[in-house]
């Protein structure tokens, strides 16, 4: 009786047998990709159970088949199959047909007006030629079909040196993933696919010889050639990238500022210099050498006094401003608004300032000098003198706004040079242009490299905007291409686990019970 | 129960198909992947009966006479170094691309394969010939364009393993000489 009863239920298990066999097949199948025996063998297993059933029950099959469920079952899944097609080929389409909408927060994938604007200074087709193996720098050739877009001047192919070694032998190719620009005449080659590596190098084929800057160097400033969170090797970076060539000086052993130097740059100085380089640097800008000088609050009497010559004074103390700052650090002003000038027309990131002091323009300007600031801190800030306890002495502490950054620029070539980007000096004026120009910067840790080359601030662009001013070369003044941001998300192991559960575990799992109910109450 | 929904769904499939033939498949603007690498060869090791190379104008043919005992026939007539030949065999037989070009062997010459520097000849105990012909290096340096007679692809093998191939013909590969005793060495004195 037991027997008779196993066997009557051989046909069903046989199917259910089948059915598994089959979707087994089907998963190893999208698992592996290949169709080979670990799909062949539980596949013909399956397809022959199943048939077998069907033959040992054709009446049934029949009927079941002929029935309404049966008619609605197929409807149904001849839905599924067309769906899953339809999602298929539409994945696929869009894969090879693309609409672009740049959300992303630092606009990482817009040209930067920066790259605009030096774009449209091209007198000549400009050739980019980019040697990667095929398909592997799919980000550099939407960089280049949007330089393309921008400028019908720029000309731009992809060789892929294995299939085209003649043309890699006729540029001379040394590295692959080496970007070669062209441009009358002249050749950069850079290894970097980014728009900033992009548009240095045009730039340096339109400029053709850089101007050099010079770092003062021997008093504390920040070194150029660290890369700690404190240095300046991002700095250096970042005006390399706008061709300069950057040194430093030690004005003890040179003696006096070289001629070539378009900028001097004095970073944060803190101990004394020697009077005969406290010398050299006043007979520099008094011959209308340019410079740019970051202080901070203890920084180097020294420069504090060449500023004075200037009628700028360098505040005693840090300044506080509750109102615009990092959380619970007053002591780190952000500055959001800026001054009109032709350093800061285009700056619409915050900058921070850590530590900052003040820098104040005083009656004691030299006729024919102009001095304009750049940006304040709020009405709310004070000039902290006693650090020790963070409040506003009556009396003691200068009230807010406190000039934090400030041009000066000998008059004669256009006092409003500076804070008016529409007047430039008329052309035949190249002799007044060795008048003196200087950026005075009450902090220097917001040119350090931890400010610098974070992406959400607009320190590098202030920086950079500046010292192009000072080396008169206000083209180049201008929002910058940002580094892609890296979004990284560190779970812990419970969070991993709360990842994993909700959504490969529980998601799926709810879908499983919300179908078995309703198949049940339609059952 | 409603078949209208089917019908929809089949009318935006056949929609969706036709735009993908049209702008993908008959136009032939879908992205096609090259093979990342591939195996050269197909043949056994242990089928090998013979190899020549060809290299600089010097050449080194080497017959395989038995299970344990391969034989220089050419410059010379030695015995060769077993275990250095089977190695290179082996190497042969499992030879791996770092890249292949398809589709592109129209001009020979853009890989420096119409004047090949290299040229291995190896032969298997069912009487076949495999015949494979090294050209220029790739721009960096780093593998040789190689092509088997006979198909349509060019692979690009690293270059240490062409080197190694072509000293076969430069050094040919002799069975280091058997040491045989020399008289016995006075012991020394005091």
């Amino acid at each position: 009786m037991k027997s008779q009863k196993l066997l009557g239920k051989l046909p069903a298990m046989g199917g259910v047998l089948g059915a598994a066999c089959v979707v087994i097949a089907l998963g190893v199948y999208l698992v592996t990709g290949q169709f080979d025996t670990q799909v062949a063998i539980p596949l013909g297993v399956g397809l022959a159970l199943l048939f077998l059933v069907a033959s040992y029950h054709p009446k049934e099959i029949a009927e079941i088949l002929r029935g309404r469920s049966a008619r609605y079952g197929s409807n149904t899944f001849a839905m599924i199959v067309i769906f899953l097609a339809i999602v298929g080929l539409a994945n696929f389409y869009s894969a090879n047909h693309s609409l672009r909408w740049d959300l992303t927060e630092n606009k990482a994938f817009t040209l930067s007006s920066q790259t605009t604007e030096i774009l449209g200074k091209l007198q000549g087709p400009v050739k980019i030629t980019a040697f990667y193996p095929a398909g592997s720098a799919p980000a550099l050739e939407d960089l280049l079909k949007e330089y393309r877009r921008v400028s019908d001047k720029v000309d731009y192919q992809l060789v892929d040196p294995d299939r085209m070694p003649g043309i890699a032998r006729e540029y001379n190719l040394q590295r692959y993933g080496t970007t070669v620009i062209e441009y009358q005449g002249k050749r950069q080659d850079i290894f970097g696919f980014g728009e900033q590596d992009l548009t240095s190098a045009i730039l340096k084929t339109i400029q053709g010889t850089p101007k050099k800057l010079y770092f003062l160097a021997g008093h504390g400033e920040i070194n150029i050639e660290s890369f700690e969170g404190t240095g300046g090797d991002q700095a250096k970076a970042a005006l390399k990238a706008e061709n300069y060539e950057v040194a430093t000086l030690n004005l003890a052993t040179a003696g006096s500022v070289p001629q070539d130097a378009a900028v001097l740059v004095i970073a944060g100085a803190k101990s004394q210099l020697l009077d005969d380089e406290t010398r050299a640097i006043k007979e520099y800008l008094q011959s209308g050498g340019k410079a740019f000088v970051m202080v901070d609050p203890q920084g180097s009497s020294s420069v504090s006094d060449i500023l004075k010559d200037w009628g700028v004074e360098v505040g005693t103390g840090v300044v506080i401003d509750p109102m615009s700052s990092l959380a619970n650090q007053p002591q780190v002003p952000v500055v959001m608004q800026y001054d009109y000038s032709q350093i800061t027309k285009d700056m619409v990131q915050m900058t921070l300032f850590p530590l900052a002091t003040s820098v104040t323009a005083k009656s004691s300007v030299p006729r024919g000098v102009s001095a304009l600031p750049l940006f304040e801190s709020t009405e709310n800030s004070w000039l902290e003198t006693d650090t020790k306890t963070i409040q506003f002495d009556d009396g003691k502490d200068a009230r807010g706004p406190l000039t934090m950054a400030l041009t000066l620029q000998d008059q004669d070539m256009g006092s409003d040079n500076a804070g008016n980007p529409e007047v430039q000096p008329a052309a035949g004026e190249d002799q007044k242009r060795s008048k003196m120009r200087m950026v005075v910067v009450g902090n220097s840790i917001f040119a350090s490299n931890d400010l610098m080359q974070n992406p959400a601030l607009g320190n590098r662009d202030l920086f950079v905007n500046a010292t192009n001013w000072l080396a008169e070369e206000e083209g180049l003044i201008s929002i910058r291409a940002k580094e892609p941001t890296s979004r990284e998300i560190l779970l812990t192991g419970i969070q991993e686990s709360f990842v994993l559960f909700s959504s490969a575990i529980f998601l799926p799992f709810a879908v499983l019970v919300a179908g078995g109910y309703v198949w049940w109450r339609r059952r | 129960m409603s078949y209208k929904t089917t019908l929809i769904l089949l009318v935006a499939l056949v929609v969706i198909g036709a735009a993908v033939y049209w702008q993908d498949v008959r136009s032939g603007s879908g992205k096609k992947e090259e093979p990342k690498s591939t195996q050269v060869f197909t043949f056994a090791p242990q089928d090998v009966s013979s190899l020549s190379v060809t290299y600089d104008g010097k050449s080194t043919d080497l017959q395989k006479d038995d299970a344990t005992k391969w034989s220089i026939t050419k410059p010379v007539s030695a015995e060769a170094d077993y275990w250095g030949v089977e190695n290179m065999v082996v190497r042969l037989g499992s030879l791996t691309a770092n890249r292949t070009l398809t589709g592109t062997v129209g001009d020979l010459a853009v890989y420096g394969l119409d004047r090949p520097i290299m040229e291995a000849r190896i032969g298997t105990k069912d009487g076949k010939r495999e015949i494979i012909i090294a050209g220029d290096k790739t721009p960096d340096g780093s593998a040789y364009y190689v092509k088997r007679m006979n198909v349509d692809t060019i692979y690009l093998v690293a270059t240490s393993i062409i080197s190694d191939v072509t000293k076969l013909a430069t050094e040919p590969p002799r069975a280091a000489p058997t040491p045989t005793p020399g008289p016995p060495q006075p012991a020394p004195a005091g």
